[in-house]
């Protein structure tokens, strides 16, 4: 969030306390599919805090990975017609951006 | 919801089917679990017998690649024919007059076929050595169903309807998963990257069998003795048995236990010995890895397409939400199985 926006917490810390909120005073009253409901209803509030943490990170991976390729539209017909078979360089910028996406899904430990 | 006039025409196809005097239906109430088809229990008594049925239908959204209700239940006859652990199939009622969509029955079996539950809970299943020796057992009887191909191994023409077999079902496999890539318009390199290194080394099939294409934990149920019902068999057809080897194995389906290789419950090799000795064929630890990478390249883009159903806004659905972004874990298992160094001779 920029700095000049002034109203605090801002999105990805608010998001946060509601997910807390949920979980501690929610989720110990509820069973069944109530309760696994919420529970994903948390996870993936916890995904969009996640996002938003390493949006910037995971833009610039991407860029890494396309590196001059195009879209990735483009890349993928570049994969399909044998262009980068067994590309290390290309491998490596698809596990950093794989593993910030994944990191972002669940979080890391 | 069934209506009393939909009541009454289910008892009526019910004893049409199993020539019983009279059917009555006590309750019918919705059963948990399967996103692509909607399932019923109903508790009847047949001429004064209390007996159990599951009625299956398919649900509002259907994905591409599942099969529909008539073919998935004569596949799931075959599979009872060939002596493999299943409901009993009872009746395809194609009118959908009856319950407002084609449906099958079958025999109701006990037991729980959640996956989280049946690996983490050590009340359910037996012991799981054996438990995993017995579904080697089962996967090898269904691949002991072959397309007709002279007397004696014809598995009645109710199997016509799968068509010929793939001479290369892997590379068959890998341009219908780019199809349902391009299909819902999904870009994703990492998956294109494990596709090309799965075609480039596409292993051949002399031998096609049936394959189930969905044999993993959470779709059997076990109770607390052992196996009581191999399940959903919507994606069979013939294939390379390998595949659902593979499947079984895949770390994307062991549910926590990455440890216990055979389906998060059993060590691989009791899995392994039990298909061996069923079968009496040698399993090929490396074509069962190649498979492994295959099944975590199926299931990415399986996901993707309940993502979809979501994101296209056919069916808004947290679950299927949450499935279609749960991708980048299984890619980078795909990565780490076809780095650089694994795309030399095969």
């Amino acid at each position: 969030m920029s700095e000049s926006f002034p109203d605090a917490p801002a999105g990805a810390a608010l998001l946060a306390v509601a997910r807390q909120s949920l979980l501690d005073e929610v989720a110990p009253a509820l069973s069944g599919r109530q309760r696994y409901v919420l529970l994903m209803a948390a996870n993936a509030m916890g995904v969009v805090m996640r996002e938003i943490a390493q949006a910037g990170a995971a833009t610039e991976a991407w860029e890494r990975a396309l590196d001059g390729a195009g879209s990735p539209a483009d890349l993928v017909a570049a994969i399909r017609a044998g262009r980068h078979d067994g590309d290390a360089a290309l491998h490596a910028a698809l596990v950093e951006t794989t593993q910030i996406a994944a990191g972002i899904w669940k979080a890391p430990g | 919801m069934l209506d009393a006039d939909q009541r009454t025409a289910l008892c009526a196809w019910i004893g049409r089917t199993l020539e019983a005097g009279t059917v009555a239906l006590d309750d019918a109430r919705p059963l948990t679990g399967g996103s692509i088809q909607e399932n019923w229990m109903l508790s009847c008594r047949v001429d004064g017998a209390p007996r159990g049925f599951v009625l299956r239908k398919d649900a509002a959204a259907t994905i591409a690649s599942s099969r529909s209700r008539a073919e998935e239940f004569r596949i799931l006859r075959a599979a009872f024919a060939a002596g493999v652990r299943v409901p009993e199939p009872v009746g395809f009622c194609a009118d959908p007059g009856v319950v407002g969509a084609p449906f099958a029955l079958m025999g109701l079996v006990s037991g729980i076929g959640l996956g989280p539950r049946v690996v983490k809970d050590m009340s359910l299943g037996g012991d799981r050595a054996a438990l995993a020796e017995q579904l080697g057992r089962e996967l090898a009887r269904t691949h002991g169903i072959l397309p007709a191909a002279g007397p004696g191994t014809a598995p009645a023409d109710d199997l016509a309807f799968l068509g010929a077999p793939e001479p290369e079902p892997a590379l068959a496999e890998i341009r219908a998963l780019r199809a349902s890539l391009d299909g819902i318009g999904a870009a994703r390199p990492a998956l294109e990257w494990g596709l090309r290194w799965a075609e480039l080394r596409a292993p051949p099939c002399p031998r096609p069998v049936l394959v189930h294409r969905d044999f993993r934990t959470g779709n059997y149920m076990v109770d607390a003795e052992g196996l009581t019902a191999i399940l959903d068999w919507e994606f069979a057809g013939w294939g390379d048995p390998v595949q659902d080897i593979g499947w079984f194995c895949a770390a994307c389906w062991r549910f926590g236990r990455p440890d216990l290789e055979a389906g998060g419950i059993a060590p691989r090799a009791a899995f392994y010995r039990g298909y061996e000795a069923e079968s009496g064929r040698a399993i090929e630890p490396e074509a069962v890895r190649y498979w492994e990478v295959m099944a975590h390249l199926r299931w990415a883009v399986i996901a993707l397409e309940q993502g979809h159903r979501h994101v296209s806004g056919q069916e808004t659905s947290l679950e299927l939400a949450l499935t279609g972004r749960m991708v980048p874990e299984l890619e980078a298992a795909i990565l780490r199985e076809t780095a650089p160094e694994r795309w030399g001779a095969r």
